[in-house]
């Protein structure tokens, strides 16, 4: 499954790294078209224009649009706002934030369509980032309590936290440094707990800014390290560049100037490369300056006019006082006086307070709100807490009562199935029994009657019946005793059936029973017809087949062969058909019996004449157990 | 020699005639009791060498006290011959334990397997 995604990622590069810029959706559908459903298309679109977003801010957004264009040819509602919210941050990431907003609304109204919280309060963190670069703090801060505000009901701490990050930083740009530090912490602290390392890193750089404003050189420079070496560890090219920005800030704080001038010019060439422009801005401006402090002006002074153009541009009036006094230093440094001069007469016309009291008060009064919303809010939920532990209190009651009556009716019906259990087991017991008893009564039946008849022919069929008798209960016996009440053990079972015969007919010292058998357990359906046929065989041999104390040998075998049959084979080697007395008469109701119990089991006998007799008998239809 | 004196008991009477002939075609002196009260009076009498038990679940009380006593204090071979099966009867190892066990329904041959030498 992986290497089937490296392997689409691989073709997707390979698609998007062609030297025309502009990438074809029909080449891209073409290659994600591979993949198995929608879903999955979207979403490696999606991790593709987030991996290119992370080195090319511009390939991110052509690949995050071409996802979205699929996402409305898929009509997908899930995924719509979604690459909306994408599209837009890219936006902003490329300072433009009129189409950033533009796209947020799209996103916002989508995330509310589908109840997304957890998206909606995402995009609020992102129209904070935005407000926050056109330096509209209140509606920062508005946007940034909303989606603290929906992390916090959702319960969802990583949110939370780096809700808390990112009031930090708009405390950050309000010069509130302390205040600054303080609700980066709270995020800082989740998300170490948490081991979340891109977040963690993003509170490490908030972290640091504000510690560098307060003063505390050596608590910044080790939130910055700390945060650039988690940045570096995600390899994220926009965010170490972001790092090594705020770190060489604190360097130059620190006086550090070649320690300090190598960040920034690092933070500059990767904020270049992946098209970073706000950071760009601020990397230029941060080199010319350290270039200005070292007094190297003539080195300095192309940064200062990138600057100075760059905040043309955007528009940024902030910095601009900043970039003339650097300016007209920098002009000083190397002799140009009138160009000085310009630029800090410039500079004196635009320095007033851009920073009102108006929107200062405004972040106050939000701030209290936000407290005192939440101090009441904790207050609310410490009475949610008690009312719950009562309702659960009730509850445990309530569930103690009905597992109670429950195990009440279960143990009464146990004990009613138990007792129907027991009647039956009694009459099992009692049937084996019955069935037990009755073939010995029977057996005793036959054997009194026998004792009275004279007529040897009578005599003979009597002790036949006798034999039949116990051919049958013999299986009775064997089956009874083992563990399978439907199986009999052919083998122990035919061996009780020869010595029985033999022991009747008086022949144990002249004829001998050899057996070839396959082990076996038959179902007592077939062993019994086959028992009996068996006996009727035997029977045979042992009445006709030995004559004047002839002695011999009967062979039983029994067999499945290859197509499945059960095989019969009953051999003896006496005088055989022909030398047999009166084979006609009496045993024609023997042979008559094999016939019948033969069409039972679907087999039919075949004689074979040599030296004695043999019967083979192939059974279609039998059980085994 | 003097014959050998059998206790049959066993409450089926066409079983009981029949064994009966049975066993003295062998050579025994059979006696036959009924039930275990008849089984006692005839033991204390007699002083049979070999007692054929019929026993059944139903009875599983009595026909244990009965071999009990007939084997501790008469010292008499016990053969049980029963109908019921081995799992009907409680503790049935330890019932049977020293003594013969032949389940009906059995052969003439089975039985005789069992008798004296």
């Amino acid at each position: 499954m992986t290497g089937r995604i490296i392997l689409t990622t691989c073709l997707l590069l390979a698609v998007l790294a062609a030297p025309c810029q502009d990438v074809s959706l029909d080449s891209l559908a073409a290659v994600v078209s591979a993949l198995p459903n929608d879903t999955a298309k979207l979403r490696q679109l999606d991790d593709l224009a987030n991996q290119y977003g992370a080195f090319d801010l511009k390939k991110g957004l052509e690949v995050h649009r071409q996802a979205y264009s699929l996402a409305l040819q898929l009509k997908s509602a899930k995924w719509k706002p979604k690459f909306e919210m994408a599209i837009g941050r890219t936006n902003a990431n490329l300072s433009q934030p009129d189409s950033a907003l533009h796209w947020f609304r799209l996103a916002q109204k989508g995330f509310e369509d589908n109840g997304d919280r957890k998206g909606l309060a995402s995009l609020f963190t992102k129209f904070r980032w935005v407000h926050n670069f056109l330096g509209d703090y209140e509606k920062a801060l508005d946007y940034a309590f909303k989606g603290l505000a929906i992390y916090e009901e959702l319960k969802d701490e990583p949110g939370t936290a780096i809700a808390f990050s990112y009031i930090g930083e708009i405390l950050y740009s309000q010069q509130k440094y302390q205040e600054s530090a303080d609700y980066a912490q709270k995020g800082y602290d989740i998300q170490k707990r948490l081991g979340l390392k891109d977040d963690l890193a993003y509170s490490c750089q908030n972290l640091g800014d504000a510690w560098l404003q307060i003063g505390d050189y050596d608590k910044a420079l080790a939130f910055q390290n700390e945060g650039l070496t988690l940045r570096r560890e995600s390899k994220n090219d926009v965010d170490i560049a972001l790092s090594l920005n705020s770190r060489g800030n604190v360097l130059k704080y620190m006086k550090r100037y070649p320690e300090a001038l190598a960040d920034y010019q690092e933070a500059l060439r990767l904020a270049r490369q992946t098209n970073f422009q706000p950071l760009v801005s601020t990397c230029v401006s941060n080199t010319g300056h350290v270039y200005s402090l070292l007094k190297k002006y003539r080195e300095a002074l192309p940064y200062h006019l990138e600057t100075r153009q760059r905040l043309l541009e955007t528009g940024e009036m902030f910095d601009m006082p900043e970039n003339y006094r650097l300016l007209a230093e920098a002009y000083g440094g190397i002799g140009k006086y009138d160009s000085a001069y310009h630029f800090e007469h410039l500079r004196f016309e635009i320095k007033d307070s851009l920073l009102t009291e108006e929107t200062s008060a405004r972040m106050s009064e939000l701030q209290t709100k936000y407290e005192t919303a939440q101090r009441e809010a904790k207050i609310a939920m410490q009475d949610e807490k008690l009312r719950e532990q009562r309702i659960v209190i009730w509850a445990v009651a309530a569930v103690l009562v009905v597992a109670l009556v429950a195990g009440l009716l279960l143990w009464r019906l146990s004990r009613q199935l138990r007792k129907r259990n027991e009647e039956k087991e009694f009459l099992i017991k009692e049937i084996h029994h019955r069935v037990k008893n009755n073939l010995q009564v029977l057996s005793s039946l036959l054997h009194l009657q026998s004792r009275h008849i004279k007529d040897e022919a009578a005599l003979d069929a009597v002790r036949e019946g006798q034999n039949r008798v116990e051919a049958m209960g013999l299986i009775h016996q064997k089956l009874y005793l083992g563990d399978n009440l439907a199986a009999v053990e052919m083998r122990d079972y035919l061996y009780n059936l020869g010595d029985t015969l033999l022991d009747s007919f008086g022949l144990d010292n002249r004829v001998k029973i050899v057996y070839h058998l396959q082990p076996m357990h038959l179902d007592v359906d077939t062993a019994i017809p086959l028992g009996l046929i068996i006996n009727e065989l035997v029977t045979n041999s042992l009445k006709y087949a030995f004559p004047d104390d002839r002695p011999g040998i009967v062979e039983i075998s029994l067999w499945k062969n290859d197509t499945g049959q059960l095989c019969l084979k009953v051999t003896d080697n006496g005088v055989g058909k022909s030398g047999a007395p009166q084979l006609k008469g009496s045993t024609s109701f023997g042979t008559n019996l094999v016939e019948i119990l033969s069409k039972k089991l679907k087999g039919k006998p075949e004689v074979t004449e040599g030296a004695g007799y043999s019967t083979l008998i192939k059974f279609e239809n039998y059980k085994m157990a | 020699m003097q014959q050998p004196i059998l206790l049959l008991v066993e409450d089926e009477p066409l079983i009981a005639q029949d064994l009966q002939g049975e066993l003295e075609a062998e050579g025994y002196l059979v006696l036959v009791a009924n039930n275990a009260t008849e089984a006692l009076h005839l033991c204390a009498r007699h002083l049979p060498q070999l007692v054929i038990l019929n026993f059944n679940y139903q009875h599983q009380v009595d026909g244990m006290a009965l071999a009990r006593l007939l084997r501790t204090r008469y010292l008499a071979k016990v053969l049980f011959i029963t109908g019921s099966r081995p799992q009907d009867v409680e503790a049935s190892e330890d019932f049977y334990a020293g003594h013969e066990v032949l389940y009906k329904p059995f052969t003439r041959r089975q039985l005789r397997s069992f008798l004296l030498p």
